[in-house]
């Protein structure tokens, strides 16, 4: 016989980990349900090569809100942030721009290529500054309910706050909302290593180009970040990703969460409109007042819940739900230190990340051949040497690199990615090893994860990053669906708490924050 | 005698004199300048209106009864084939003013297709019809937040590329090749890209029921059309002058007073309406240095890049396109467009800065409305070709003109085997052409791209929507300025009402 | 890493404290020795001269140059006569300050405009569409700048072609040093007699060794960032970042200031015609500002009285100046009210007072007033009554005499 819970959360992802730390904090009684074996979901760390610890999905912290570090304590529980604090773009014709904290340096280095743009980039980030300080509100706020009798305050809230931004700001800020990062950033530079390298951020697991409208989006997401009160900050965590779940974890525990791993669930246990608990894979039934999913839409509410009762415009809106992933993650384990060609030796460099492949005419040519159904051989990679930050994230003086490869469509015209996942592994390596020339002598072990292996692993219906494309039609009012935004479904004590409800992806525990809010302010009534 | 007067409105294109009229019509002494004369000479024995429309679906009513065009003289023609799109494979769908038929064409490509041409429609319908009071006002911040928040399913359909929505809906690559050519107007993007499906929400707007976007061409041509609206202001006092070039316009102490002419001449006048591109307005008429860096750097920022080429075609005898079973398929557009695919690719091309080897081709016989403008029996093809980019890479419009005629002819021959043997005259305009020929800012036929972010109150620039310019008593009235190109006329009726709302306060 | 400047190579040695500063990324001296003194007192007493390359410097050719920095800056430019050198702000759209600088008129079509901050991007943008080539020359440039009472007769040493008799404050005239032309400008950041040295980056070892060995006999020294920062709040010089902050770093409205706020009025020319920023700053001139610039005086008989109150002698002397700002009250103890701040304070050997450059609420600002100044005396926070005094707090006649 099962206990019953007040609350059931299907997946231990950090925003499901967030809702039950919230939600156990609040006194209730809380069940955490994972798949795998381990907490984390898409923020995990794992030792695939014996020694060597991948983060296997995400690898950076930016969007993790103050308050859920805060109220959470999850410094207490294990949360250590490390610097990343620079930034190597890497063309192919042998350029390169180092970012740095160091003002005067980067100046520097931009007006290499252009004193203008190297003028324009401080005019730019605070201009930045500005959208990310309007855009913030979001963050905090679940989407207010459209029709003005219901909730009224919310939607006054919101009309005082946008009135007090600065009108050039909130012009950028629409702008943005469709703009390509390409035309958003020609509005103050020219440079095209300099551009292409920005607009890296509004490519982020999407599948856009820095030409496609909609980067600008994708790039203002990526931007709001902070960490300490300060704005665009990064951060590699203490042992990776699964750093901060497991803090997550040890947080929701500490207030009284139980966590079961390797505790897939089948489908909800429902009862007309009402949800009642949860039916395992094993068979297991258990019950709660609230059932509580951190999931895509396509698994909360085809899969989970299923279509039947379900209103129809909202399982149209499931159906046309864009998530088609165009990211895959390769984690290498290397037997030594990586020399840059465009940086030779050890440096401060080591510790920050590098992209390559680096201009605009480059990433177009990606993202032509990534929409047709297929990857280019030189590739777009994010990647960084998470072991410079934390030592313990391999053997000593061995190191672990992460590389984040765009424009690797989840649909490819030819064959699967279960045949060619190999052929993408070994055209990151030859794509590194223009870059760095020793890369190839230290790779000891591989993991190649494709958009196929993210839906697979961690039921990220087409592996997507963010459980959805951040785009325009999918924030805000219309995430996961126009007219079921917020944590609330149409379905009773049914909520969702996952990246793909608002203000989405990324590390940030937004959505698990304010859902769980939401559940506890609806069982107050 | 002095030249002066209420208003100089500079540009006597559509919206140049919709405003004119409405001004006159308010009262005010209004004087028009044109830089470009009357010649509609095209080649020996041919007369052709060249201008960016060779359609007049997308005109409102509004405008129509507000300049009484058809009690001067201008005839709508509605053809009943409205889009007719050979295939590769030699077959061929076609579109018609009446949706049954048009069902019946796309039933030969897919009964799934087919069975949901005429929802798709109706969706479609109730998107523009929510849509469409916003093209008829003067944008503001409150609008578009309205429209952001309240209106998700405009939001959706606006904002996903019009290759997802179609395949929402349809299977068939004929179909959706033919129905995504009409969402990338005005834009150097294809298909697959986000946003597209506002375009083919605006060139929908108009439309009636039959499936494709709105259409209708003028008895006897454009030019027709012009010379009815000419005909209209003058009716109401406007003075005309045409061949006569705008040097720049005056200002005295942040504000305009009137215009110099390139010959020297002055004219002062109390308001100044521009229908000329928002960047030659302010860059050439007013001078960058006039203005404040911040709005200097919006309008720099502001994208034009125009892709269109357009190929005249006199031939001594009707083409014949393969799948064609008769003639009346001609009547319309006809559309090289064969799916979203090949759409996508020809926009590709202009990325890098080349135009494609299958380019999109949409044409229309100028002398079917209009036998008049050719010798009997002879005809004038308009062939609409994209994408065209202003810039090219590594070469320039000079040395790659005859290359881009050449594919758009190879395109064709795919489709019209026959139609070369029979070509008397061509002309091509390039981008680079629209821009020296018809001042288009880098030949864009748009005044300034179509983009979302170019949209409503952020056209042409934002915060500057609203038809006023940082320069008292200079407003715009063209295309620049909301809600944008295409035939509407709504451009310079909006802001008419807005001047003289204006004035009036 | 900061970089090393055209100097580099004589002033490193010299820097016995090996005290360096980061500016504008170039490395430069904050004090040679480890006490302040020696060059403190050179620069009012001898001569001192500071390594000025990091500066950013840029050349505005061609006909419309005149023009372009008429729209661009806040006064007259028009009236910068070939020769002339003008101290002037310029604004944004706003009428806030975006920076200062001092403007060289070399020729009729020829400016050089010497500034703390990049303006390369700004200035074109302000000139776009205009006759005029802007160009980034800063490097191609390294400067000293020669100062103190000393300076002229140094001067005179080292080059014979040039009047330095005749050479007016704020004017610029070419000089030959050891066959090295020099641009002299005579300007500086001190409040005192003193000029800039302006020469091509090759020749700025050959200046300084040829400047030292005659300097020598006069008392010149070189002097670092840390008294320059003294001397130039004794002149009532405003350092950007520091007593007001320009409107590209201002992150909030209430950060900006316009020059009507800054004490700059009297650059702030509204009878030229259009200039960026003119039509707020009309409105804020006729508005009246909402702040002044002023300058604060304590006096030694105020300081005694604060530090007998924890029996101790005023613990004020060897410190440096303070760019830490400290709140401005009226009203006493007894609710007092803060109607500013100060933002850049210290005790002047030379006047032996507590000066401060402070920003005041316009109806508080009025000379002669008295207000509190916060100062904390061993760990306390206290008020201290200053005067508000006509700037600046020294003004030599050797300046411009």
């Amino acid at each position: 016989m099962n206990k019953k819970y007040d609350a059931i959360i299907i997946g231990a992802g950090h925003n499901g980990l967030t809702c039950a730390g919230y939600l156990a904090k609040a006194g209730k009684k809380v069940l955490v349900l994972e798949k795998r074996y381990l907490v984390g979901g898409a923020t995990v760390s794992e030792e695939i090569v014996p020694g060597f610890k991948f983060a296997t999905f995400s690898y950076l912290v930016s969007l993790l809100r103050s308050e859920v570090i805060h109220d959470l304590e999850l410094v207490k529980h294990g949360l250590r942030m490390l610097p990343f604090e620079t930034t190597l773009d890497l063309a192919v014709n042998g350029d390169s721009l180092y970012r740095e904290p160091d003002h005067y340096r980067t100046y520097r280095a931009i007006a290499r290529y252009s004193k203008r743009d190297a003028e324009a980039y401080d005019d730019y980030k605070l201009m930045m500054r500005h959208v990310i300080h309007a855009v913030r509100y979001l963050m905090h706020h679940a989407p207010p309910n459209m029709d003005f009798d219901a909730n009224p305050q919310a939607l006054i809230d919101l009309a005082k706050h946008v009135g007090t931004v600065d009108k050039e700001v909130l012009y950028t800020l629409i702008q943005l909302l469709t703009i390509s990062a390409d035309d958003f950033l020609s509005q103050w530079f020219e440079t095209d290593i300099l551009k292409a390298g920005l607009a890296t951020s509004g490519m982020i697991g999407s599948m856009v180009s820095p030409k496609s409208p909609g980067s600008g989006l994708v790039l203002l997401a990526m931007y709001m970040g902070e960490i300490d009160g300060v704005y665009r900050t990064w951060r590699f965590a203490k042992g990776g990703t699964g750093g901060v779940a497991n803090a997550l974890a040890q947080a929701a525990r500490s207030f009284g969460a139980e966590i079961r791993t390797n505790a897939p669930v089948a489908q909800l246990m429902r009862h007309g409109d009402e949800v009642r608990g949860v039916v395992l894979e094993s068979g297991e039934e258990i019950t709660a007042d609230v059932i509580v999913s951190s999931l895509t839409p396509q698994m909360t509410y085809l899969k989970l819940a299923g279509e039947e009762g379900l209103p129809s415009d909202l399982v149209q809106q499931v159906k046309r739900w864009n998530s088609f992933g165009s990211a895959s993650k390769i984690n290498l384990a290397l037997d030594g230190v990586p020399d840059f060609k465009a940086m030779p030796g050890y440096g401060m460099h080591l510790a920050g990340g590098f992209n390559t492949n680096v201009s605009i005419d480059s990433f177009e040519r990606l993202y032509d051949t990534a929409k047709y159904g297929d990857f280019e051989r030189h590739l777009f990679i994010d990647g960084g040497l998470i072991s410079f930050a934390d030592p313990d994230m391999a053997p000593p003086g061995k190191h672990v690199m992460t590389c984040f490869v765009m424009y690797t469509p989840y649909h490819l015209r030819q064959g699967t990615w279960d045949e060619r996942r190999e052929e993408l592994g070994d055209a990151v390596v030859d794509t590194l090893e223009h870059y760095i020339p020793n890369i190839r002598q230290l790779i000891v072990g591989r993991q190649i994860s494709t958009p196929l292996d993210i839906e697979r692993l961690i039921n990220m219906s087409g592996g997507n990053i963010f459980q959805g494309e951040l785009r325009l039609s999918q924030m805000f009012l219309m995430r996961p669906a126009a007219g079921y935004s917020g944590y609330q479904t149409p379905l009773h004590n049914y909520y969702i708490c996952g990246s793909s409800a608002h203000p989405s992806g990324g590390i940030s525990g937004a959505p698990g924050r304010l859902a769980a809010l939401q559940i506890l302010a609806d069982g107050k009534k | 005698m002095s030249n002066n007067c209420d208003v100089i409105v500079i540009g006597a294109g559509h919206n140049g004199l919709i405003a004119a009229h409405a001004l006159a019509k308010a009262g005010k002494s209004v004087l028009v300048v044109e830089q470009r004369g009357e010649d509609e000479e095209i080649f020996p024995g041919f007369r052709l209106a060249l201008g960016a429309d060779d359609d007049a679906g997308l005109l409102r009513q509004s405008v129509i009864d507000a300049l009484g065009l058809v009690e001067k003289g201008v005839a709508f023609v509605e053809p009943d084939v409205t889009a007719f799109a050979p295939q590769p494979n030699g077959r061929s769908l076609t579109l018609h003013r009446h949706i049954q038929q048009s069902i019946a064409s796309i039933a030969t490509h897919s009964t799934h297709d087919a069975g949901r041409f005429a929802a798709w429609r109706e969706k479609i319908g109730q998107l523009t019809a929510v849509l469409e009071p916003h093209l008829h006002q003067t944008p503001t911040l409150e609008q578009m937040g309205t429209l952001l928040l309240g209106q998700p399913e405009l939001v959706r359909y606006a904002n996903v590329s019009a290759r997802e929505t179609l395949d929402w809906w349809f299977e068939n690559d004929a179909l959706k090749g033919l129905l995504a050519s009409s969402s990338v107007i005005g834009l150097e993007h294809g298909p697959y890209a986000q946003n597209s499906g506002f375009m083919l929400l605006y060139q929908y707007a108009n439309a009636d029921g039959g499936g494709f976007r709105a259409s209708r061409f003028v008895q006897g041509g454009m030019g027709k059309l012009r010379q009815a609206m000419v005909t209209a202001a003058m009716g109401q006092g406007v003075r005309m002058r045409g061949e006569t070039a705008v040097s720049h316009i005056l200002l005295h102490d942040g504000r305009a007073t009137g215009v110099v002419l390139a010959d020297g001449e002055t004219i002062n006048a109390e308001l100044v309406v521009s229908s000329a591109t928002p960047r030659h307005t302010f860059f050439n008429l007013v001078k960058p240095y006039n203005l404040e860096p911040r709005f200097m750097r919006r309008v720099r920022s502001q994208v034009y890049r125009g892709t269109t080429a357009k190929l005249v075609l006199a031939v001594s005898q009707l083409p014949e396109f393969v799948g064609q079973t008769e003639a009346g398929q001609l009547d319309g557009h006809i559309v090289i467009c064969p799916s979203t695919e090949y759409l996508e690719r020809a926009a590709d091309a202009g990325k890098y800065g080349r135009f494609p080897p299958k380019p999109l081709l949409d044409i229309t016989i100028a002398t079917h409305h209009a036998p008049e403008l050719a010798p009997a029996g002879q005809h004038l093809l308009n062939i609409t070709m994209r994408y065209a980019p202003y810039t090219l890479r590594g070469s320039s419009w000079g040395e790659q003109r005859a290359a881009l005629a050449e594919t758009i002819l190879q395109t064709l021959a795919n489709y019209a085997p026959g139609l070369r043997d029979t070509i008397l005259h061509q002309r091509l305009i390039t981008p680079l052409d629209w821009e020296q020929q018809f001042g288009l800012t880098e030949g864009s036929l748009h005044h300034g791209q179509m983009g979302l972010e170019q949209m409503f109150a952020m056209r042409p620039v934002p915060g500057w929507g609203q038809y006023a310019t940082p320069i008292g008593n200079l407003y715009l009235c063209g295309a620049g300025a909301h809600p944008g190109g295409g035939l509407t006329g709504l451009p310079g009726s909006n802001a008419a009402r807005q001047i003289l709302a204006d004035l009036g306060a | 890493m900061p970089l090393p400047t055209p100097f580099h190579t004589r002033t490193a040695p010299l820097c016995e404290s090996h005290s360096w500063r980061d500016w504008s990324g170039y490395l430069s001296p904050s004090m040679y020795e480890l006490s302040f003194e020696r060059e403190y007192w050179a620069i009012r007493n001898a001569a001192g001269v500071i390594d000025i390359s990091p500066l950013f410097k840029y050349d505005i050719i061609g006909p419309d140059a005149e023009a372009m920095l008429n729209r661009t800056v806040t006064r007259d430019m028009r009236r910068c006569r070939v020769g002339q050198v003008f101290y002037t702000p310029w604004c944004d759209e706003t009428g806030d300050m975006r920076h200062d600088g001092n403007i060289i008129r070399i020729a009729a079509d020829h400016f050089r405009v010497t500034t703390a901050d990049p303006m390369l991007r700004w200035f074109e943008d302000c000139g776009y569409g205009m006759d005029v080539t802007i160009t980034d020359v800063s490097t191609r440039y390294a400067a000293l700048a020669l100062q103190g009472p000393n300076s002229r007769a140094i001067l005179k040493q080292l080059t014979a072609n040039l009047d330095l008799d005749t050479l007016r404050y704020f004017r610029m005239g070419m000089g030959i040093i050891n066959e090295i032309e020099v641009m002299i400008t005579r300007t500086g950041f001190t409040g005192d007699l003193g000029y800039e040295l302006w020469v091509e980056a090759q020749h700025a070892e050959a200046l300084w060794d040829r400047l030292m060995r005659v300097g020598r006999a006069y008392g010149l020294l070189p002097f670092g960032l840390t008294v320059l920062d003294m001397v130039r709040v004794e002149a009532g010089l405003l350092l950007i970042e520091v007593d007001y902050i320009a409107t590209n770093h201002a992150v909030i409205d209430g950060q900006k200031s316009n020059p009507l706020e800054a004490g700059l009025d009297w650059a702030v020319n509204f009878d030229k015609g259009e200039f960026i920023g003119r039509k707020p700053l009309l409105a804020d001139q006729e508005r009246g500002p909402e702040w002044r610039l002023v300058g604060l005086e304590v006096d030694w008989a105020e300081l005694e009285r604060l530090w007998a109150a924890v029996d101790l002698r005023p613990k004020v002397v060897y410190r440096t100046t303070s760019r830490e700002s400290v709140p401005v009250y009226r009203g006493g103890t007894n609710g007092r009210l803060q109607i500013g701040q100060a933002t850049s304070h210290l005790f002047s050997p030379l006047l032996k007072k507590y000066i401060a450059l402070a920003t005041l609420k316009t109806p508080d600002a009025t000379l002669g007033s008295e207000v509190d100044l916060e100062m904390t005396v061993e760990y306390s926070r206290v008020l201290a009554k200053a005067k508000i005094v006509q700037l600046p707090f020294f003004n030599p006649a050797r300046k411009r005499e």
